[in-house]
């Protein structure tokens, strides 16, 4: 570094006093993350069945007592009993096991859906959101409409039309998913290229591609993390509705919604038939909302680097 | 001989955070006479705020908690009124009220000014509403609000801030109350309806002699408004003195810092190095040291000085400035 | 497809440059008159008007004259404050300059190209030369970035490094410029001080090696000692790179007067007054800035226990429908007639002091 020679203000001797080795006492951000989001209760019931069914959906071979889809006609609509805990269906197929092969189904649709809507949803409201303009209203009126049909409305529509299985139930499902998607992701865009830092990104003559990707899009992630565990509740109780109306995972594969659709015709003899099951989606999608408000807390911005 | 209005003895503020307990207000003892006008000066995070919402008794608790001392307003033993009793809320706005800086989030966006003021009168003085309203109109005139019989219908929204701030004003002033406490009441605003707005209070209070504490990080208030001032560093109040006092003889050395820190034509800037140090964990020697340019090795070894009296009104807390090592 | 879009574009950047190069025309003859081509930055007759949509057909129902006719420039080197209240358009005219807005009419000339309305992709190399600081301490910089790569953000899009150790060494370089230990590299921004962010804006700020820096109150949002602190590091940094200029736009009179040669007053979208900064704080002729002065307290007793203080009178008007003629006239002590009608230019009145007022 030269020298300077212009000593009638400014010299290298006070140049060297200012330099700071001090930092803020550094805050734990995975600490407090933790913290937080486990200061409510039920946010930790939901996170413990959420784990739990993750365990049960890995380990379900060993776990099912029977193989799922074995029938026994000689053993139809059994009581719960020593052997069959939760009792049989009308062609003699375990209920437990069925049940338990159930959250594999309910999981993978879950996940799948909540995947493609988020990626889908998300390059759609970035787009929106940093072009402004006579592209953006045109997407968000689009959205707009697709939010004026009822989603479930719009799953069936889509999932008969479509009429080839799981894939079209994720497809149908994560279409009626994108609009929430697109209007998170649009309406951060908008705020977030408000801030300075992405001001700074643009006088330094960053592409646009730069600044959708280093600067607004990472700040988006923590509102984009909620929203798909709490869709991830949502799509599962669609798959259910759709399963249980016949348009959804077809019998004789192990949906939660097509097991309660064939128990809800033995309803007053044999209830669980379709109560557990029911239970099923109801404890699953339930967790998923809790542990979505608990990031909700955690992931709040205005906590990031505060300690209380 | 003015009497003594306000006394504030020991006072401890603490609050709650996740890394520790924080003392943001650290044994701080000072007074108020009658008529008098009081700077508080120091930094963000220095605890000039929070030693006025402790005073008011307007700690969020939790997390915060006055932990200690003793608060005096008129020989009235503040800290006595548990914080949501009805005798603290009779002295909050009848005797002493604050005016905060931003006036947005102080005044109900859903009500006329005009309707609020009465409120206020109605609450803590025996008067109709008719003379409610009556009174808040001669208030608003008072702080120079262009046509105040129409605009005490004005919803706050249809106010520029400057003229917020005046209705702020005439709020605080509306039940006569003895003490005023302005925090960085003009701070959000431009240079010159600060001046605006300065003068203003400044006559108010004249007017009725009622006793100001402006809290503000501007030195340039003080020196002009101010008879006496506090100046705070980490929670606790470093040196006091009248106005001249300070400016003509600091004696702590963060006081000296902080004059050298403002800009003058040709004289090149002296800043502090470093910044303040965590609330949390106080070693107990003086909060200063590790920014202080005249440490000495006592500093180290003995606890923090509390302010001592030098002489006429001044005093500090710096103990190498006081002689005794 | 693609080919129709880049022809539009190109026959859009030809129309461009054929208006700039008129534009650029005349500017060289005034400027060449004036013998200042040396200048680094030249702002002629800038106007910046913001449309008022409303409605469902977004219809423009009105026009805020943000800017209305802005001309100064920079030397090399030199600091020019810029001081005015909230709404006075020193903010946009900052925007401006370094393009973030495109200016409604006007010329930007910056070390001797007219940038005024260059299209995003043909602004690259002065992207590099021309760079700002931010107000906000807490804003501007990214959250989710380490601070070391946001101060080699600028060195990456300009690729001005090849590899992993020079950025290394480019980046330590700039952070010890501005006081900051390069240890510090791989924090992120919510572990730094209000300070210490504002050291890392004007490191990055820097990275580019600019020849002007657009400092848009960078210290309003600080504490006195810290504020110090920056003044201070202004200073040294244009002590050790001697053509560096700084545009200093802040509310605070009393910094801008200790870092800048010479300031230029604004109001509602115009300059008032241009002069030095000894002949300002000595004798302004303005009768707002000599109000704007006088309503900034001295930090000093015992010369506020004499000063008296002009206070002006009313709100600042809004920029959305000024007032006609010179539009400080409403809050003016010495209104005439004439100033109520008659918009009065920026006039030389005493060698480089320009005033723009009737009276003077």
């Amino acid at each position: 570094m030269d020298t300077c020679s212009n000593d009638v203000t400014f010299n290298d001797a006070t140049f060297n006093d200012v330099i700071e080795e001090e930092l803020l006492p550094p805050v734990n951000e995975l600490k407090r993350f933790i913290k937080v989001f486990f200061k409510r209760k039920v946010v930790i019931a939901g996170f413990a069945l959420i784990v739990l069914i993750l365990i049960v959906a890995a380990l379900a071979d060993i776990i099912a007592p029977f193989d799922p889809y074995e029938q026994d006609l000689h053993n139809t609509l059994a009581n719960p009993n020593g052997a069959n805990i939760l009792g049989t269906d009308a062609l003699g197929r375990d209920l437990l096991s069925r049940v338990i092969h159930g959250t594999r189904v309910a999981l993978a649709v879950g996940v799948s859906t909540v995947l493609v809507s988020a990626a889908v949803g998300t390059i759609i409201g970035l787009i929106a959101g940093y072009a402004e303009g006579f592209l953006q209203s045109v997407i968000m009126r689009l959205t707009d409409a697709l939010m004026a049909i009822p989603p479930l409305i719009l799953a069936i529509i889509v999932a008969t039309i479509l009429n080839v299985g799981v894939p079209g139930v994720v497809l149908a499902m994560a279409i009626t998913l994108l609009p929430g998607y697109i209007r998170l992701i649009n309406g951060q865009v908008m705020s977030l290229k408000q801030n300075d830092y992405v001001l700074a990104a643009e006088t330094m003559g960053a592409k646009s591609t730069r600044v959708l990707l280093r600067h607004i899009l990472p700040n988006c992630l923590s509102p984009l993390i909620v929203q798909m565990t709490m869709m991830m509740g949502v799509s599962i109780l669609t798959e259910a509705s759709l399963s249980f109306l016949g348009l959804g995972i077809k019998p004789p594969t192990a949906a939660w919604g097509s097991l309660a659709y064939d128990g809800y015709k033995y309803l007053l003899t044999k209830p669980l038939l379709s109560i557990v099951p029911g239970l099923a989606v109801m404890a699953l999608a339930f967790s998923f909302n809790m542990v979505g408000d608990g990031l909700r807390d955690a992931l709040d911005p205005k906590l990031r680097g505060t300690s209380s | 001989m003015s009497n003594r209005l306000l006394t504030v003895e020991g006072l401890t503020t603490e609050f709650r955070t996740e890394r520790g307990v924080a003392r943001a207000v650290n044994k701080v003892s000072y007074n108020v006479d009658e008529g008098e006008i009081v700077g508080i000066v120091g930094e963000s995070g220095c605890g000039k705020s929070v030693t006025q919402l402790s005073v008011m008794q307007l700690i969020p608790n939790p997390p915060g908690r006055i932990i200690a001392g003793k608060v005096w307003l008129d020989g009235a033993d503040l800290l006595k009124y548990k914080r949501d009793s009805r005798e603290m809320r009779g002295v909050r706005g009848a005797r002493m009220a604050m005016v905060f800086q931003e006036p947005m989030t102080s005044l109900n966006p859903a009500m006329t000014i005009g309707r609020q003021m009465s409120e206020v009168m109605t609450e803590h003085l025996k008067i109709s509403k008719k003379e409610a309203r009556e009174r808040s109109i001669d208030m608003l005139a008072q702080v120079n609000i262009p046509d105040p019989g129409k605009r005490a219908d004005d919803y706050p929204h249809q106010m520029s801030g400057g003229m917020r701030q005046r209705v702020m004003i005439a709020m605080a002033m509306l039940c006569r109350p003895q003490l005023i406490i302005a925090d960085e009441a003009t701070t959000a605003l431009d240079a010159t309806i600060q001046a605006q707005l300065l003068e203003l209070l400044y006559s108010v209070v004249e007017k009725y002699r009622t006793a100001l504490v402006m809290v503000t990080h501007n030195l340039g208030i003080v020196a002009r408004y101010a008879n006496r001032i506090n100046v705070m560093y980490a929670g606790g109040i470093i040196e006091s003195g009248t106005v001249k006092e300070i400016w003509s003889k600091p004696m702590h050395p963060y006081t000296q810092g902080l004059l050298r820190c403002v800009p003058r034509l040709g004289e090149k800037l002296r800043p502090i190095r470093g910044m303040p140090p965590s609330l949390i964990n106080r070693p107990g020697t003086c909060p200063f040291l590790a920014r202080c340019g005249e440490r000495r090795e006592n500093c180290y070894r003995e606890p923090a000085t509390e302010l001592t009296h030098v002489e006429g009104q001044h005093s500090t807390a710096c103990a190498a400035r006081l002689g005794r090592w | 497809m693609v080919t129709m879009i880049n022809a539009e574009t190109n026959a859009e950047a030809n129309a461009e440059t054929n208006a700039e190069a008129n534009a650029e025309k005349n500017a060289e003859t005034n400027i060449e008159t004036n013998a200042e081509k040396e200048n680094v930055l030249d702002v002629v007759d800038l106007k910046m008007r913001f449309p008022v949509r409303r409605g469902l057909l977004r219809r423009m129902v009105a026009e805020v004259k943000a800017i209305d006719g802005v001309s100064f420039s920079i030397k090399p080197g030199e600091t020019l404050g810029l001081v005015g209240e909230s709404g006075c358009g020193k903010t946009t005219l900052g925007r401006c300059i370094i393009r973030l807005y495109k200016p409604t009419e006007g010329l930007i000339m910056f070390e001797g190209q007219a940038i005024s309305q260059r299209g995003k992709s043909e602004l690259g190399r002065f992207r590099r030369r021309m760079s700002m600081v931010f107000q906000d301490p807490y804003g501007s910089l990214n959250p989710r970035m380490s601070s070391g790569d946001i101060v080699r953000e600028p060195l990456e899009i300009h690729k001005l490094v090849d590899n992993r150790k020079e950025y290394k060494e480019r980046v330590a370089e700039l952070f010890t410029m501005v006081g900051l230990s390069p240890d510090m590299m791989d924090r992120y921004p919510h572990e730094f001080s209000g300070g210490q962010r504002q050291r890392l804006s004007v490191a990055r700020a820097l990275a580019g090696d600019p020849s002007l820096l657009i400092c848009d109150e960078p210290i309003s949002a600080l504490d006195v000692s810290m504020q110090a602190q920056v003044l201070n590091l202004f200073g040294e940094l244009q002590a050790r790179k001697k053509n560096l200029s700084y545009l200093f736009i802040s509310h605070d009179l009393l910094a801008v007067q200790y870092i800048s040669q010479r300031v230029a007053v604004m109001y509602l979208g115009r300059i008032v007054e241009l002069a030095s900064s000894a002949d300002l704080y000595s004798g302004a002729s303005h009768p707002y800035s000599k109000a704007l002065l006088s309503a900034q307290p001295r930090p000093d007793p015992f010369i506020e226990e004499t000063r008296d203080r002009i206070i002006l009178e009313g709100d600042v008007p809004t920029p959305l429908n000024p007032p006609a003629g010179c539009s400080f006239h409403p809050r003016c002590a010495y209104s005439t007639a004439r100033c109520e009608k008659e918009t009065p230019e920026l006039r030389d009145v005493a060698s480089g002091h320009f005033v723009a007022c009737h009276r003077v």
